[in-house]
Formats: C-alpha cells, structure tokens, sequence
C-alpha cells in the first residue's frame, strides 16, 4: 500500500498533473463566480477535453474545477450579495453585510483561507477513510451492493427534494430511462424499437448536459439575470487575513470542515445543507452571537470551510463505492467511465496507484485555490463583467460539442436537448433533477444486483434481510423514507 | 397555473406513461431460469412504483385544489425560452447536413440577440470569432471530429 501512496503521489506532481489542477482551479473560480453559472455548468464545458486527455489531467482538471468553483461561489456572494453557487448561499448572509461596513476585502479573505482549510480537513478524512471504506466495500455481496444503492437513492429523495413523492418520482423515472439499451444482466434488448442508437442505451453523460444546462440557458434569458457588475470596478482592501481574523474563526472552521465532510459523504446532501447547518452551529458555538446578523466573519468561516470540505466528503462514496454524492461527482464517475476506469472497491486494489492519485490531486487542487484566489482574485472578479449575451451562446455550443463528441453521435445531441426539455418540465413541476440523474449513473447497477441476487436465492427474498450489510441498508433506506415524510410534513 | 394543477396534470401522464411502459415490458422476451428474475422483471418494479407515485401525486393535487388550489406560478419557459428552444431545434436539426460551423454561425447570431445584444458589428464578430475558434480548438488543438458541412468544414 505504501508503494501505491507514493506512486499516487508522484502522478498527481506530474508537471502536466499540476497544470491541470491549475488550469482547473482558475477555470473554477471563474465559472464559481459567475452567478447563473453553476460547477456542473464549467465541468461540462471541459468535458469534451477529457476525452482527448489522459485520465491523470483528466481528473486533475475537473477537481481543479470542483474545489475552486466552490470558493468562486462566495466572490459574488460577498460582493453582490448574490451566491455564485447555491453552496455560496450561506455566505452571502454574513459577507455581504461586511462588503456593505466597507470589509470586502477582510470577508473575501476569510472565505478563501476557510475553504482551504476545509479542504485540507476533508482531504486528511478522504486519505484515511477511502481505503478503510474500500476494504470494506469488498466484503459486500450483490444483495448488499443493491441495499447500498437504494439507501444512496432514497437518501437524496429526502435531501433533494421539498416533496418527498416528486423526489422519488425524479428517482423512479430515472430508472425507468435506465432500462432503455441492453439489460445489464442477460443483454435483451428493451424498449429500443428496433434502433440500433437506443440499444446503448441513454448516456448519463448526455442527460446531465441536458438537465442542467438547457434550464440555465432558459434561465438566464430572463431579464432579472441580466446582472450588472457592481464588483467588477468596486475597490477593496487587502485580501490577507490577519492572524487576530485567523485565530477568531478556527472554531467556525472546524464546525464547518467536519460538518462539511460528514454532509458531503451522504448522498445528495450537497454544500448548501452543509453550509446552513455549519452557519447555525457555529452562531450557537460563538461567544459573539450579536455579530451574527450585522458582518460576522465565523458566519462566512463556516459555511465557506463547509461547502469545501463536501467535495472531499463527496470524494469517499463516490471513490470506494462507485456512488455520487451531487451531479459533480456523478460527472467525475463519467470522465473515469470514459477512460476504462471504473470507481469502487477494486480501483482501490487494481489501480490503487490512480486512486491515490486522485486522492493527492483533490490536495493540490486545495493549495493552488487558496494560491491563486488570493493573488489574482482583483483580477478575476473582472470576469463579472463579460458579456452574458457571448457566454450563454457560448456554454450552447459547448453543449452541443460535448454530447457529439461523447460517441461521434448526432443521437446523443438529440438526446441531450430531449433531456433539456425533461429539465424544464420538471422545474414546472418543481421536481428535483438530481435524484434522476443518480438514478441514470446508479440505476444499471441497482437492476444487475438485484437480478444477481434473486438468481442466487432462486427467487428468496429473504437474501436481502439475511445479510447484515443489506439489512443494515435497508433499514437506513427505511429511516431516510421516514424523515423524509416527517421532514416534509413539518415544513407545510 | 397552480402547483396543484400541474401536479394532476403530471400524476395523469405518469399513469399513462405506466400504462404504455408495462404494455411495452409485457412484450419482452423472457428468457429466465425458473424463480429468478428476466428482463421484465425490473421494469415491472419500476413501473408499479411509478404508478403508486402517481397516484399519491394525484391525490395531492386534488386535495389541493379542493382546498383552494394555491396562486398562479410562474411558468418554467417565458417566451423569449419558447423562441431560444425553437432557434435551438432548428438547428439542431440542421447540425448534421450544414456541419458544425455553417449552422453555428447564424444559431450563435440569433442567441446573442436573445440574450441582449444590439450592435449588428458586435453580432457579427462574435457570431464568427467565438464558433470559428471554438472549432479550430476542437478539431486542432483537442483533436475531436466535429460534423463537417458541404463546403468542407
């Protein structure tokens, strides 16, 4: 294993490792800022360029991307009081009310230094637990295999969703879509009506372009979206924290990192969940509660540590059990696809080499975010100010790139803009997209488990009951269901 | 139109969507061992819970609007949304006999209208700058095939 660290190691300071990272992490704080534009939105534009690099720059790129874009969320959070991303969502509360007391500056600095401090925190959780997690995940049979997926399931309905039934409806209809190709088990073709396109089935990878960047091309045409950039010429101070700032916040940002880490290691939760639950503990932990509400730098220490520590957190299932936590990671799992690899418990024994190099990659990937968002962030914030009406164009085509070069195929671009409209029918409905899209990245899986475990029971339920990990899943699967109601019910 | 309507509106759907997906599961081969699961098997899963779904979201939506039904929503689409989709379908469908760059251009101008953009030169230049280059980076640089129009290119 020691071997496998070090050569982990060694990939991810490959000089071409480490200008991906870069070139990642600058794209990230980019496409973090721009409010409108989501991460999942800058990892599809670098998608098609995953395809032509080695699976290393690959992944170096899009983590790049990921960790950065999560910090990038709190510069317009802090400057416009609008969050670049949702997980920024948080930070606008307590940032912007210094940016109004005249300490942008202090507040964007805090912001950058928390988020890497919270990724560092869910790095060292994702070095130590990853391959723990993995051993154990090669214990698991299909009956258990299938009982992990469904409580993955289950457990984003209730995280994704305000209405518990649309959750599992998003979820549901997902699979239903997953059955379209070649049934994983026996390869009968189902539901392909003859065409030879439909027997590949749906690409998850075209879906995801569809129900993400379509709506926010829709989006975006409205005239609130239109925003003009207030921060692109705004002055602010020095962007370094000082030590007295440093100390102040340390409590806030541990809160945040391991709140961050557990939050983001649970299918679905995501960096605003994350992010509000740190902000609140760390108002209760805080021996300046009156701050809170009038510029508080724990309230943006926090949630900012938080929605950087859930990528690491997202990084362990995703990693060692082949599960996404949030469309990010789902598309990370689709850049490894693409290149024969696939994230489980064996990438840990066939390729622990490239596991660790992920692992190593997320770390730098940490340090040149912090790095680069301090030096160059009176720089970047200028990108606030490019045209919007060159950008969406823009992101349209890049769509459209990027689902025809996934199988040099003009079906998977009809497919993509299918999955557009699906996306905007269910923003009419208000049904979450998220547990659909695990539903396509997990649902195959879900179907050759259970299948592979009924065959080997010849038919008895019971296998699922008899396994303590599939139990144990179950049961979790059981709980989700139950809060998700109970959760629903005391909203309205 | 309310919350509560579009949720009859879609729990109807789905049940129809149910409907023609377990017709259409009825028809696939079986080909299993005795007492374990074929290729209908899992879609007949899906397929029941689906429709249990839907009518739960049915009985929602009724229970709604019998109790007043809520306020109007905005709708997902304004109409500047329905004109992108369309421009977006048209081409689309002129993707695969123009080539990337012929039917680019002219898709690329109409957006950058859509999205606000008045001045006819800066139109013309970004609908010509940004497509161009962005097929160069991919076809040279990234070395990815893009469909190829009658010109050539």
């Amino acid at each position: 294993m020691d071997a496998d660290v070090l050569a982990g190691f060694q990939q991810s300071i490959l000089p071409s490792s480490l200008m991906a990272t870069v070139a990642g992490a600058l794209i990230g704080l980019v496409v973090g800022m721009i409010p409108g534009m989501t991460i999942s939105s800058g990892i599809i534009i670098l998608l098609p360029l995953t395809f032509v690099l080695d699976p290393g720059m690959s992944i170096a790129l899009l983590l790049g991307l990921y960790v950065a874009g999560m910090t990038g969320g709190s510069f317009s959070a802090i400057l416009l009081n609008i969050p670049g991303t949702p997980s920024a969502s948080a930070t606008a509360v307590e940032g912007y009310l210094l940016a109004k007391k005249g300490e942008s500056g202090r507040a964007l600095g805090i912001a950058i230094c928390a988020s890497f401090f919270g990724g560092v925190v869910s790095f060292v959780c994702l070095l130590l637990i990853a391959p723990s997690l993995a051993n154990l995940a090669l214990e698991f049979r299909a009956p258990d295999l299938f009982s992990l997926i469904l409580f993955g399931l289950t457990a984003i309905c209730g995280f994704a969703a305000r209405s518990f039934i649309k959750g599992m409806l998003s979820a549901v209809i997902g699979l239903a879509i997953v059955t379209v190709g070649q049934d994983p088990v026996m390869a009968t073709a189902r539901f392909t009506f003859g065409d030879a396109n439909l027997l590949g089935g749906i690409h998850f990878l075209t879906a995801l372009i569809g129900l993400f960047a379509i709506p926010q091309l829709i989006d975006n045409l409205r005239p609130d979206a239109q925003i003009v950039s207030r921060a692109a010429s705004s002055e602010f101070g020095s962007v370094l924290p000082k030590i007295s700032d440093l100390i102040k916040v340390r409590i806030p940002a541990v809160i945040g990192s391991l709140t961050g880490t557990f939050l983001g290691i649970l299918p679905g939760a995501g960096g605003p969940i994350a992010a509000f639950i740190s902000y609140d503990y760390a108002k209760k932990a805080s021996r300046d509660k009156k701050d809170f509400g009038t510029g508080s730098i724990e309230g943006v220490a926090a949630p900012e540590s938080a929605n950087n520590a859930v990528a690491g957190g997202a990084l362990i299932p995703m990693m060692t059990l082949g599960i996404p936590g949030d469309p990010v990671t789902a598309i990370l799992i689709g850049a490894l696809l693409i290149h024969g690899l696939a994230p489980g418990p064996l990438l840990f024994i066939e390729r622990a080499d490239f596991a660790y190099g992920i692992i190593f990659s997320y770390f730098w990937a940490n340090i040149f975010n912090l790095i680069i968002a301090l030096v160059a962030i009176r720089y970047l914030v200028k990108v606030l100010a490019f045209p919007r009406h060159l950008l969406m164009p823009s992101i349209a085509l890049l769509c459209v790139v990027g689902s025809f070069a996934l199988r040099n195929s003009f079906f998977d671009v009809y497919v993509m803009f299918f999955f557009g409209l699906v996306g905007l029918a269910m923003r009419w409905l208000n049904m979450p997209v998220v547990p659909l899209l695990l539903a396509l990245v997990l649902g195959a899986q879900l179907e050759e488990h259970l299948r592979v475990a009924l065959t080997a029971s010849h038919g008895d339920v019971t296998i699922f009951f008899t396994s303590p990990f599939s139990a144990l899943f179950l049961g979790l699967s059981v709980l989700s269901i139950i809060w998700s109601v109970w959760l629903e019910r005391r909203r309205t | 139109m309310p919350m509560a309507w579009r949720n009859v509106v879609a729990a109807l759907v789905l049940l129809a969507f149910s409907v023609v997906y377990a017709v259409l599961a009825s028809d696939l081969p079986d080909r299993s061992i005795p007492n374990t699961p074929g290729p209908s098997f899992f879609p007949f899963v899906i397929v029941t819970v689906i429709a249990l779904l839907a009518l739960a979201l049915l009985i929602t939506g009724i229970r709604e609007l019998s109790a007043g039904g809520g306020g109007a929503l905005e709708g997902a689409v304004t109409r500047t949304g329905w004109i992108t989709l369309l421009i977006f379908l048209i081409y689309l469908v002129s993707f695969p006999f123009l080539g990337f760059l012929l039917a680019s251009i002219p898709f690329f101008a109409a957006l950058m209208v859509l999205y606000g953009a008045r001045s006819p030169m800066r139109i013309a230049a970004g609908s010509l700058v940004i497509p161009v280059g962005l097929y160069f980076l991919f076809t040279e640089a990234f070395q990815i095939l893009l469909p190829r129009g009658p010109l050539g290119f």
